[in-house]
């Protein structure tokens, strides 16, 4: 039995082979990439259970199990990275999540193309600048002598850098994430509530519902497994606040509440010398990460029948 | 029990080599023999065998400003003729230095030579040793490196600073050859301005206190003291805090290590900080200045004080100043202090040897070359070369001394001196060299007055010396201070922008003990007694 | 039906919304715009918005045109786009080809391994010992060969490949087409709106990334040009902008340097941005499709 069924899965893969060797050959270039950028240094991660001794390399550098990982939970700075990760990719959820959908919802009920096109074509274009100088004009602005601080002042209050003060950083981060990615955020909408079939709004109105009611029972309705599958993707990704933007707006007097996961792995593994307890940090996050995304997808795959794969 | 007991063991064993080694030297007494075999050995210049070596060095930015790469200086041109060994320079990016040293060792692919502050490294040399990183060179000075050998043995004190307590050369180290040359930075006032309101220099915290309100609110300066690096540095380096008998960091107290943040002492200082904080007497974006910034405000008298070096700060904005507004003028006053007429404890202040040098690479292919490279600029020539140049271009002798030509002191491209320097040598800087006092023949009067207000300190009496924990407890060591330093810098400046009540100054101090500080300075307090024992 | 009063008042309500928040997006573009055209002491001295330049005076631009730096970062980032996209568009193609393919044995575990790295990697210092072992440090290539594909943009391009009518690629097999030939020949051509999506993403990634630099390039010659903005903006340092010139003259004009600077980093991407919106809400839309 289980010869017949080895048989049959070797004929199996050699006749694909015969058939497909050319396509097998037009993915390798892409396969080898995969295996060189992404795979190897997946396998590089067990120095995350070594003590890395560059001139040993990867392998042959001792293993010490859990050394590193039991060091990060007891370290003072576990909790508190934990807590700014989470605090910052919570408040992100909480008002850039819903951001670009009521934005969806307003252009939508524009009747002007013009005007609507005009909307989509201003609120996009952030998305593009880059991320270096976004922060540079976030740094900029909110210096004592900054604009917003101008702004301000004669409404009184003391002009002060304001990323210094560690109670800032959350909102500045938060509000600029949804300046730069709202409109961006909205197009997947639009095009969501652009497959919407016209009949069911038509059906809607015979019913007597107002706009209102029709963007309750119609649209809304109608982009839900588009909102469901990006909040998983969301929730996947709640640990993980992207650490470039970080990296460029903080400094040391506001680690308090701008420190992450992902720069102290950033600062312990460019900049302390902790290659093996950075990659156990990283490793932490990456695995943290994976589950949630599992998770969140099991879950609506119960409730809601939409899931991701 | 047990580790006291190998600690002890090593102890006597290490007393026994030094004994052994200096038995040998001794023995071998006819010195002048020795010295001639060195010699032979020694005067092998150019070294044969066209040896290529790579070098990674940061490029000083006085170099940079000319120089994309130290190899197209006169001085390395000169150097490679003189040597026969051609190098290849590899600099890091200018301000990520820590970060690509970090990358570079993490890679395993390292150069023949390195320069670095070893001591720096996770583990001290002797870790860097067992990680087969750099190579000991305790054989190879002997045989190859005559010179350097023989400084050393003419300056025990030296000789202690550059080992380890396992009594291990370690690097080509970069030695200051003069009591003089050891202070080069402290607070920095507007001369002029003083002048104009009839205030006298200031030497105590109330004087001081006085000195910048009058500034504020007389010349209208925004910001009035501008700290010109970072506050953690400045305050190492015993500005204000020096006045209330602590200072940042370790230091020593009648041979006792103390660590300064955890001291009583250090709530005053931080409420005065505090308090000139909120009246805007210290600059409040002080967390976050560069030095770029601070020149500017300097100069366009948004602040009227300061602390800075003698070179990047009162050097730089009197000649750049001289032009723009000839009543400007700056000078070094002396470190503040609590009660007038008292002596200044603490200042900044740095040992002859910093703990930079150029180590070998372990998995170096020419390490015998590397060394006999490394070891001409500590030869009577090698050092002219590194200090003065070369002989008719850049100085000449004069009566038995060096003396630097125009082309440095005057230069034709109008070039700052410090930029001349660095292109035909390497005392504007540092290097594999020992500085000689000689170069200080380019300071202006406003420099040299200042250096000498600054040197009147008992810095030296509280400096730590280069000091190695026990191999055991560095991981743990490093790891409390990590922790430390961390939240104490955080702390420091919550306290003085007054984000935390300065009545929170015991909790703080509560997690301070929680991180494992007083664990720290007893080992520091070990590591003291063993280079004692050195 | 008419419109009832309440309708009326949202559609008010709804365009001024709008118009503000346009204007919010808009204004910080606006404001460096200003900012960079104005004259360096009158901009100093003036407080709060900025709604034309304050003075006007190109000197800054001048000296961001004249600056080594600068000039030098824009050619390296023009090498990069041009030669990362290229590359970007064949591995990609490739890739999503193989994918859109149907009845090929492994190829839904092919999928598998490669989504799986976009939830799982390897960790910032693996990610730097792998790039350094294939001694692509300090170069270009480094900039260019570790992002070859974004599997973002893989899963779009075999999106609009699947939805290639199957006759097509029918009829040349049997003309005796190579897959190499139906993909250059016949998608690709075919699917050009994804291939200008495709360009546009590819493109103003590579424009826009600095991080990958910071960790490879150590050659400043080679930094591209958001790395020289990091310098100027984020860490606040000019210096890079005032090389060689009498610095406390030109310390004012460093105030709107800054400006200028952004400008004309930004400004190639502002200007195409308008025509080639069109296509990437198209490359959205086939990816929303999906689902």
């Amino acid at each position: 039995m289980s010869v017949h069924v080895r048989e049959t899965m070797r004929s199996k893969v050699r006749k694909d082979w015969l058939k497909n060797y050319s396509l097998y050959l037009i993915v390798l270039p892409v396969l080898l990439y995969y295996i060189i950028f992404h795979y190897l240094p997946i396998y590089g991660a067990i120095i995350a259970f070594k003590d890395y001794v560059p001139t040993k390399g990867i392998w042959g550098s001792p293993w010490v199990g859990l050394k590193h990982f039991q060091e990060f939970f007891d370290s003072y700075y576990f909790w508190r990275i934990l807590k700014n990760t989470l605090v910052i990719s919570l408040t992100s959820l909480v008002f850039g999540f819903p951001a670009p959908i009521i934005l969806a919802l307003l252009i939508n009920e524009v009747k002007s193309r013009f005007f609507s096109r005009f909307v989509q074509t201003v609120t996009y274009m952030p998305h593009f600048i880059s991320l270096v100088v976004v922060c540079g004009l976030i740094i900029d602005f909110t210096r004592d002598t900054g604009i917003v601080n101008s702004i301000i002042g004669p409404f009184g209050g003391d002009k002060v850098t304001m990323l210094n003060n560690p109670d800032y950083f959350v909102p500045i981060y938060v509000s600029s994430e949804i300046w730069q990615e709202i409109g961006w955020g909205s197009i997947i909408y639009l095009a969501a509530m652009g497959s919407i079939d016209p009949r069911q709004y038509e059906a809607a109105t015979i019913d007597g519902a107002g706009r209102w009611k029709q963007t309750l029972h119609v649209t809304l309705p109608g982009i839900a497994s588009t909102i469901i599958i990006l909040l998983i993707l969301k929730i996947g990704g709640i640990l993980s606040v992207g650490y470039e933007k970080i990296i460029l707006l903080y400094n040391p007097a506001i680690y308090e509440s701008s420190d992450v996961i992902s720069t102290y792995v950033f600062r312990k593994g460019l900049q302390e010398f902790g290659w093996s307890f950075s990659s156990a940090v990283g490793l932490f996050n990456s695995v943290i990460n994976f589950t949630l995304l599992v998770g969140a997808n099991w879950l609506s795959k119960k409730i809601n029948q939409s899931s991701l794969w | 029990m047990r580790k006291r007991a190998k600690g002890i063991l090593l102890l006597t064993v290490a007393a026994m080599l030094v004994g052994a080694t200096a038995g040998c030297t001794k023995g071998n007494e006819p010195e002048g023999k020795q010295e001639s075999e060195n010699k032979t050995e020694g005067a092998a210049y150019p070294i044969s065998g066209d040896v290529k070596l790579t070098y990674w060095v940061p490029l000083n930015a006085n170099t940079s400003a000319t120089v994309k790469n130290l190899a197209e200086t006169e001085f390395a041109k000169e150097l490679k003729k003189r040597t026969g060994v051609e190098v290849e320079y590899i600099h890091p990016t200018a301000g990520r230095e820590a970060e690509q040293f970090n990358l570079m060792i993490a890679s395993g692919d390292l150069p023949d030579i390195i320069w670095y502050n070893w001591t720096q490294y996770p583990g001290g040399p002797e870790k860097a040793f067992s990680d087969g990183v750099i190579t000991k060179l305790n054989d190879l000075q002997l045989k190859q490196a005559p010179n350097l050998s023989k400084y050393l043995q003419a300056n025990p004190e030296i000789n202690r600073m550059v080992t380890t307590d396992e009594n291990s050369y370690y690097s080509f180290p970069f030695i200051r050859g003069d009591q003089s040359m050891l202070v080069s930075a402290g607070p920095v006032i507007r001369k002029d301005w003083l002048d104009d309101l009839g205030l006298q220099v200031p030497t105590t915290m109330d004087e001081w206190h006085t000195v910048l309100t009058a500034f504020k609110e007389k010349k209208g300066a925004e910001a009035p003291f501008s700290p010109y690096w970072n506050i953690q540095s400045v305050l190492s380096w015993g500005t204000f805090i020096g006045a209330y008998g602590i200072t940042k960091g370790f230091y020593l107290d009648e041979g006792k290590v103390k660590y300064g943040p955890i001291e009583p002492a250090y709530k005053e200082f931080i409420t005065t900080m505090n308090q000139w904080f909120s009246e805007k007497l210290l600059d409040n974006n002080f967390a976050t200045l560069d030095t770029k910034t601070v020149d500017a405000n300097i100069m366009n008298g948004k602040s009227g004080a300061t602390v800075a070096s003698a070179a990047s700060g009162v050097a730089k904005w009197t000649s750049a100043m001289k032009e723009k507004d000839p009543k400007f003028q700056v000078m070094g006053t002396p470190y503040p202090v609590l009660k007038k007429g008292d002596h200044p404890q603490f200042g900044q202040y740095s040992l002859p040897y910093t703990a930079f040098g150029a180590a070998i690479a372990a998995n170096s292919k020419h390490k015998e070359a590397a060394a006999k490279f490394l070891d001409y600029l500590y030869s009577e020539e090698g050092m002219r070369l590194a200090n003065f140049g070369i002989e008719g271009i850049s100085y000449t002798m004069d009566n038995g001394k060096p003396v630097f030509t125009d082309l440095i002191l005057n230069n034709p491209n109008k070039l700052p001196i410090s930029q001349a320097m660095a292109q035909y040598t390497l005392s504007h800087d540092m290097g594999p060299f020992i500085q000689n006092p000689g170069v200080m023949q380019t300071m202006l009067p406003a420099q040299a007055e200042a250096v000498k207000v600054w040197a009147d300190t008992d810095a030296d009496k509280h400096f730590l010396p280069p000091i190695f924990v026990a191999e055991e407890h560095q991981g743990e060591l490093a790891k409390i201070m990590n922790e430390v330093t961390t939240y104490e810098n955080e702390m420091l400046l919550k306290f003085i922008m007054g984000t935390e009540p300065i009545s929170n100054f015991d909790n703080y101090v509560q997690q301070m003990k929680k991180l494992g500080i007083e664990k720290a300075i007893s080992m520091q307090q070990a590591a003291l007694e063993r280079y004692n024992n050195r | 039906m008419k419109p009832s009063i309440s309708r009326k008042g949202f559609i008010v309500a709804n365009v001024l919304i709008l118009s503000l928040l346009s204007l919010i997006t808009a204004y910080p573009i606006l404001y460096v715009l200003f900012a960079s055209l104005s004259n360096p002491a009158d901009f100093m001295a003036h407080q709060g918005l900025l709604l034309k330049p304050a003075g006007f005076s190109l000197e800054a631009y001048k000296l961001v045109l004249e600056n080594r730096m600068i000039t030098g970062g824009y050619l390296n980032t023009i090498i990069i786009v041009v030669s990362g996209v290229t590359i970007n568009l064949f591995m990609t193609s490739l890739g999503a080809y193989f994918l859109s393919c149907k009845d090929v044995l492994w190829r839904n575990t092919i999928m598998m391994i490669i989504v799986f790295t976009m939830f799982f990697s390897g960790g910032l210092v693996p990610y730097y010992l792998t790039v350094k072992s294939l001694h692509l440090d300090n170069t270009l290539l480094a900039l260019i060969i570790p992002t070859a594909v974004n599997t973002f943009n893989l899963i779009l391009m075999r999106t609009s490949f699947m939805n290639m009518p199957e006759e097509i690629v029918e009829s040349s097999t049997l003309d005796g087409a190579s897959h190499l030939t139906i993909l250059f020949k016949i998608f690709l051509p075919l699917s050009l709106p994804v291939v200008a999506v495709m360009v546009l993403f590819y493109g103003v990634g590579h424009w826009n990334a600095w991080f990958n630099a910071m960790l490879f390039i150590r050659d400043r010659d080679l930094y591209p040009l958001q790395l020289v903005l990091r310098d100027i903006l984020v860490q606040n340092n000019t210096e890079a902008m005032l090389v060689g010139s009498d610095s406390f003259d030109k310390g004012l004009v460093a105030e709107t340097i800054k400006y200028a600077v952004i400008i004309v980093a930004t400004i190639p991407i502002l200007t195409l941005y308008p025509f080639l919106q069109k296509y990437f809400v198209k490359g959205m839309m086939i990816g929303a499709l999906k689902g």
